[in-house]
């Protein structure tokens, strides 16, 4: 436990730094929820930078190169961020208290201490924790370094020697602290991503709806869906898919092309959701979309050093132009299959698409949010078109778990548009009804 | 309806029907129910793959031996659960993904871990328990 809370403190330190620097306007709830997100994109790079310069990890090789990595970034940031704030990008409500505001944050609260109490119920006990995830973190903590011949191994194609290796190096941290392996501890890291997300989510909602109560509900509303199976790498996702998307909404691009590029790092879907995003915001305002390229930049070196090593990734491998040219015939079989599969939280979906539809005149207000997670569902319905595994056993495996990864920002433009109309002044509802 | 009552209609639905009971149970009931056991069909194999551990070094090759025949229906995971325990070991399959069988293999190893196949036999009884046998390899 120690170990997690040693590592955590690391994470946040330099993530405080990097948000600071990244986003001088920075809430203090948003900073917490960034600093987490930005410092395990900082701690895993660490460690992949110094197995690529072939220095074994060890806590001190570790803890030398963290200190180096913190020391530049706090020499960066704003030495007081707090006159940004004052200048003018404080929430409206910043300063005004409500009490029940602050019992619904602690059923938030409660249930981020419950998702908690769970993951430390689950340890190691997914499949693809002890088979991708996990397997990783430990093969390449034997080895003092990634692990390129386990990688190449045509045997080890079953941990997906091609995805991105944030979430593993983040376990290999946590067990440079601990001293030896164990994975009782671990999943409180997927616990940790989804406070971050929730953290940052506050903040927004607040942002969004100048109401205290009314953020903090919508918050609740969500916080089970930041939380994903524990030790897999769907929390990160969400957390930094979510708040990348929601960033650049608010206009803040570099930062939330940084979260972007980090999701890259986390899962192969967040690299879709990187061209998802980049579109969204080409169709919404061009050159913006340019400023994108940080995001670019992060993914970059994973998928130059995937590439050196010529690691496979399976939905493309085999005949995929057959497979390609076959896929609209597929399209009857893959709505069957998806039919066979409808969400676990089926009122959450139907009451978005209502809201969705009952306010669609102001669906335009929020085209970035929706071109993109719509772009990124159709990214994942094309996979499956083109998948070189049975599609029944491919969807029934993952479909669920990828609807996870656009729930938050669905859900964010619904209960953004009903909490509006919801406190809205009656004068309010009158123009709008009129 | 009017518009007020139905917006926070929406937001209410949206609010209820994401809410996951789950993370409440684990605090305060038993959600032990809810979590994956992904060896509830072999719970004997995690153990004995700690004490093959336990009895190897790292480096040494070691060769799985399990009753499964097919890759995809259990002898990946019979080889994916070992490789798992006996990290920093070298792992050998007998099966391939293409469900071909390589017994040659065995010759090639250090050590072999038989799992609950009582019939195999080898030169060298290192350990048994947990339903298996570590025996030396003929390399």
């Amino acid at each position: 436990m120690i170990a997690v809370l040693v590592t955590a403190t690391q994470i946040l330190i330099a993530g405080m730094a990097a948000a600071r620097w990244l986003d001088p306007t920075i809430t203090p709830r948003r900073l917490l929820g960034t600093a987490w997100l930005l410092g395990s994109g900082i701690c895993a790079f660490i460690l992949l930078a110094l197995s690529l310069m072939g220095i074994v990890w060890t806590p001190m090789s570790f803890t030398l190169a963290f200190c180096v990595t913190v020391i530049a970034l706090w020499v960066r940031c704003p030495a007081n961020p707090t006159t940004a704030l004052r200048a003018g990008c404080q929430p409206p409500t910043a300063n005004r208290r409500s009490i029940a505001a602050l019992a619904i944050d602690l059923c938030t609260l409660l249930l981020i201490v419950g998702h908690g109490a769970y993951a430390l119920m689950v340890r190691g006990a997914e499949w693809d924790f002890w088979a991708i995830w996990g397997l990783k973190a430990r093969v390449f903590l034997a080895h003092g370094g990634i692990d390129w011949s386990f990688l190449e191994n045509p045997h080890h194609a079953y941990s997906h020697p091609d995805y991105p290796l944030l979430l593993p190096l983040n376990y290999v941290q946590v067990v440079l602290q601990q001293g030896e392996w164990s994975d009782r501890f671990l999943g409180l890291m997927t616990t940790f991503f989804g406070a971050a997300l929730l953290l940052i989510l506050r903040d927004l909602f607040e942002e969004e709806l100048r109401r205290p109560l009314a953020a903090a509900l919508a918050t609740f509303a969500v916080a089970s869906m930041a939380f994903a199976t524990v030790g897999m790498a769907d929390a990160p996702m969400i957390a930094f898919g979510t708040a990348a998307l929601l960033t650049i909404r608010r206009g803040s691009l570099p930062l939330g092309s940084v979260l972007l590029g980090l999701a890259a790092f986390t899962k192969n879907e967040g690299l879709a959701l990187m061209v998802a995003a980049a579109v969204a915001l080409w169709a919404h305002r061009r050159s913006a979309a340019f400023r994108l390229w940080p995001a670019a930049a992060i993914a970059a070196p994973w998928l130059i050093i995937r590439a050196v090593h010529a690691l496979p990734t399976d939905v493309v491998s085999g005949n995929l132009v057959g497979r390609a040219l076959r896929s609209f015939a597929r399209i009857p079989e893959l709505a069957r299959v998806l039919a066979d599969h409808p969400p676990r939280e089926p009122l959450f979906w139907i009451a978005i698409a209502a809201a969705l539809v009952v306010y669609a005149r102001q669906l335009q207000r929020e085209r970035f949010v929706l071109v993109a997670v719509v772009l990124q569902l159709t990214f994942y319905l094309g996979v499956y078109l083109v998948t070189p595994y049975d599609i029944e056993w491919h969807v029934a495996s993952s479909w669920l778990r990828l609807l996870q990864h656009v729930a938050i920002p669905f859900a964010f433009v619904a209960l953004a548009f009903t909490a509006k109309a919801a406190v809205s002044s009656d004068a309010d509802v009158a123009r709008s009804a009129a | 309806m009017r518009p007020r009552f139905l917006a926070a209609l929406l937001f209410g639905a949206i609010l209820i029907g994401g809410f996951k009971p789950l993370y409440l149970r684990a605090l305060f009931g038993d959600a032990r129910g809810d979590v994956n056991r992904p060896d509830r069909r072999t719970p004997d194999y995690p153990a004995f793959l700690q004490e093959v551990a336990r009895h190897t070094r790292r480096g040494q090759s070691i060769a799985i031996v399990a009753p499964m025949r097919y890759w995809h229906s259990g002898y990946s995971y019979a080889y994916y659960r070992a490789t798992y325990f006996l990290v920093g070991r070298r792992v050998i399959p007998i099966v391939d993904p293409d469900d071909s069988l390589h017994p040659e293999r065995l010759k090639e190893t250090d050590l072999i871990a038989v799992w609950n196949m009582p019939d195999i036999v080898g030169p060298e009884v290192l350990w048994r328990g947990h339903g298996g046998v570590l025996l030396r390899g003929t390399r």
